[in-house]
């Protein structure tokens, strides 16, 4: 499966890159949502894993732009659990369009299992 | 007046030492008098009836010792003075016979000034001569100060006895004076003159001022009085009626045995002053004893042993405790034993014994019953003039209520401290999660992926095994932080309560360990409650959890127990107001566990607080309960005995369910 793995966090970003690559994926890493969304046009990935807080665009805005494009895709949303002002981030993720949510930190059996799932999946999760 | 020089020609040797002056011969003419002086071994002096002296017998004139011209002609008033014996009319005075032992002044005619003054006791004789009335003054001036020489008590005891600043009087045993000091005779003096003028003042109608006589007579009465009922060697005082003004006077006797007779030495002071004080003083007290009985605190006093000598009423009424039971007590003998030893009260007992003042000095005081009382004392030292330490005197104080008062109010502050604590923690863990989380995503992954390459059972993979193992510690204890932050929001919706913690029971009895029986009442019907269910769930697994813990590794017994109740008391302690008629969930978890002591029961639910050995529990658990019962408006109470076990006791309002969260 072509993967694109977006994550402001490189140690983050490159552990779960290499966990994805032992399960035999391929990876794309991006480490912002706007590399992430060019990325996407570039590669057109079959699966996105992307963090949900970052800096320069939030995740939550990069699943909703890449929602707009590719209705059908899977994306999986991971958070260390956003508390911040009050907002459940995952919870959002799943409303703006996250195939399936995974709390930091998780294990490669997490991941695969999530990834299952998210294959799984007939079609966008709450999407709209 | 002195004759010149020329006219003196003394007659000798008869008795009598004049002048040849006109008008006084024809007392001598008969020889009469002159024999009459002859006789007298005692100075005499003669008057004529202007009250001027016309001669002297032979030891007068010894006496005196001045210029016969200076002597004759003189005025009687000049020289010698009688307290109330006026010149004028003086020698028509009818009772001027019965006039003995008179004392009076003899200002003699010496330029010494040390010799002028001399006191005298007087006899006065009257002499009849045809027409003319002569006055015969015999003097004894024996028991006078300056000039008594030789006689009975020396000069100088005299002298010492005129330089005293108290008037002192020499009695005989019939309380007959027969020494005044010169301080007594001042005092006789200005009494007179201040008499006078008043007499004066007053047209001579009103007499407002005792006079000399009063006061010599006052003080022979007193004096005769004490000698009568032998009243020695203390203070007597006497009132000398002044008609309006009083004038207190003191004396006290001391006997003396001179030669084989008994005589008096009489000092006497003016105590009108400290009288006026003493009443003035009395009048204070009243008016601090008037105050200390109105007062909301109460005074007392102690002598200088520390010794409680007074305690005003209002400390009876204030504690109850009779002041029989603690005067004459110290307060060393009146506090509790445990508080003898503590530094407060030996470095405040030390500043008492040092005389310092202190103020609102609180302690306990043991009551005969065995209950304390406890106080706040302020006292002040007390010194006389000399700076002698009197006592204490100071206020005091009940303040049991107002200890009680501070006691819940620090309560009240520790909760409110515990509360915003937890909120405040919530708060920080929320924010520092997420990076934790973050951080330990690479450190799980990373330590697996090498551990996999590893050999089974090499030293390597041991050591990686336990970096896993605490990074997933970590991550437990993250997600409780996690969960904990998350049930200060709360999402509520109706429940029905009874299948929440039914499903709470069967998700606990798959993990309790099965040696620990657990036993559950819950209703059998559904019970609608405006709650967010999945932390009720959240809730009764921690307590249950908890129980599970206190019991550990061994037999036990966990009770649950959920009913319905409409307890006021507990509806009291609610944050919120509530109807009467709205019914409390009540739900309660014991064990038979080990217990908890005070302090630990006191800390129970703060975050992060644990009797677990590290890495084990994460100080949760309880939190989270605390925190949902918190966000539901209910109460939690702790009940625990060490050795016996523990019940966690919940209170949540049912609350008011909008119609579209009906069941």
């Amino acid at each position: 499966m072509r993967v694109l793995l977006i994550d402001d966090d490189d140690r983050v970003r490159k552990t779960v890159a290499l966990m994805m690559r032992e399960l035999g994926h391929e990876v794309r890493e991006a480490d912002s949502g706007i590399t992430g969304l060019r990325l996407f046009h570039e590669e057109m990935p079959d699966l996105i894993i992307t963090d949900i807080i970052m800096p320069d665009m939030e995740g939550v805005e990069t699943i909703i732009e890449i929602r707009k494009m590719r209705p059908d895709i899977k994306i999986i949303a991971m958070s260390g659990g956003g508390r911040i002002r009050n907002t459940d981030f995952l919870k959002l993720a799943s409303a703006a369009g996250a195939t399936v949510t995974l709390n930091k930190p998780f294990d490669d059996e997490e991941l695969a299992a999530a990834i299952s799932q998210a294959s799984a999946a007939a079609g966008p999760v709450g999407a709209g | 007046m002195a004759n010149s020089q020329d006219v003196l020609q003394p007659v000798q040797p008869a008795g009598a030492i004049r002048t040849h002056d006109s008008g006084c011969d024809e007392a001598f003419a008969d020889g009469a008098l002159e024999h009459f002086l002859s006789l007298c071994a005692l100075p005499a002096l003669v008057t004529d009836q202007h009250d001027t002296f016309i001669a002297v017998n032979a030891p007068a004139f010894h006496w005196i010792g001045a210029p016969l011209q200076e002597i004759i002609g003189s005025r009687r008033e000049d020289h010698l003075r009688v307290p109330g014996l006026e010149s004028a009319g003086i020698v028509a005075n009818p009772d001027i016979d019965l006039r003995q032992g008179l004392r009076g002044r003899l200002i003699t005619w010496s330029d010494d000034e040390a010799q002028r003054l001399v006191q005298v006791t007087l006899k006065i004789s009257r002499y009849q001569r045809g027409e003319a009335t002569y006055l015969i003054w015999l003097v004894q001036p024996l028991p006078s100060s300056a000039d008594l020489g030789a006689d009975a008590f020396g000069g100088l005891q005299a002298n010492l006895l005129d330089e005293l600043s108290f008037a002192v009087l020499l009695v005989d045993s019939d309380g007959r004076p027969f020494f005044r000091n010169k301080k007594w005779i001042r005092w006789l003096e200005d009494i007179e003159i201040d008499a006078a003028m008043l007499r004066e003042l007053s047209g001579g109608e009103v007499r407002l001022q005792p006079t000399g006589n009063h006061l010599e007579l006052a003080a022979s009465k007193t004096i005769q009085e004490a000698i009568g009922t032998g009243n020695y060697d203390q203070w007597i005082e006497f009132l000398v009626d002044g008609c309006g003004v009083d004038h207190w006077f003191e004396a006290n006797l001391r006997p003396i045995a001179w030669e084989g007779e008994i005589f008096f030495c009489v000092e006497i002071a003016d105590c009108t002053g400290r009288h006026e004080a003493q009443d003035e003083l009395r009048h204070s007290e009243q008016r601090f004893r008037d105050l200390a009985e109105i007062s909301s605190d109460w005074i007392w006093e102690t002598d200088a042993e520390l010794r409680l000598n007074y305690i005003s009423d209002r400390f009876y009424a204030i504690t109850g405790i009779a002041p029989e039971e603690i005067l004459g007590k110290t307060r060393l003998e009146l506090i509790p034993d445990e508080m003898r030893e503590t530094a407060l009260w030996t470095e405040h007992w030390a500043s008492v014994l040092a005389h310092q003042p202190f103020r609102n000095f609180q302690y306990a005081m043991k009551m005969h019953n065995g209950e304390k009382a406890n106080l706040s004392l302020s006292g002040k030292p007390m010194f006389d003039d000399t700076g002698g330490f009197l006592g204490y005197r100071g206020v005091g104080a009940e303040i049991t209520k107002l200890i009680e008062a501070e006691e819940s109010k620090r309560i009240f502050d520790q909760r409110v401290a515990h509360a915003q604590r937890l909120e405040a923690l919530g708060t920080l863990a929320g924010g520092i999660a997420h990076d934790i989380n973050n951080a330990l995503l690479p450190v799980i992954n990373m330590s697996k992926m090498v551990a996999k390459r590893l050999p089974e059972g090499s030293a390597d993979r041991e050591k990686l095994d336990i970096v896993m193992e605490a990074a997933n510690h970590c991550k437990v204890l993250v997600r409780s932080i996690l969960s904990f932050s998350r049930q200060q929001e709360v999402a509520k919706e109706a429940c029905d309560m009874t299948a929440v913690l039914r499903d709470a029971v069967g998700m606990l009895r798959s993990t309790i360990p099965s040696i620990i029986g657990l036993e559950t009442h819950l209703p059998s019907r559904p019970i609608r409650m405006a709650a967010d269910g999945s932390q009720i769930k959240q809730l009764l697994i921690n307590l249950t959890k908890n129980a599970a813990d206190a019991i550990g590794m061994q037999p036990g017994r966990i009770r649950i127990d959920c009913s319905l109740t409409k307890d006021d008391a507990v509806r009291k302690r609610l944050p919120i107001p509530l109807d009467n008629d709205t019914y409390l969930l009540r739900l309660s978890v014991t064990d038979n566990g080990q217990g908890m002591d005070d302090a630990t029961k006191q800390r129970v639910f703060e975050p992060f607080f644990t009797t677990k050995p590290p890495g084990e529990g994460t100080g949760l658990g309880l939190a989270i309960v605390h925190s949902v019962v918190k966000s539901h408006d209910g109460v939690v109470d702790v009940e625990s005995r060490v050795g016996e076990g523990t019940s966690f006791t919940i209170h949540l309002p049912l609350g008011t369910l909008p119609q579209e969260m009906e069941l």
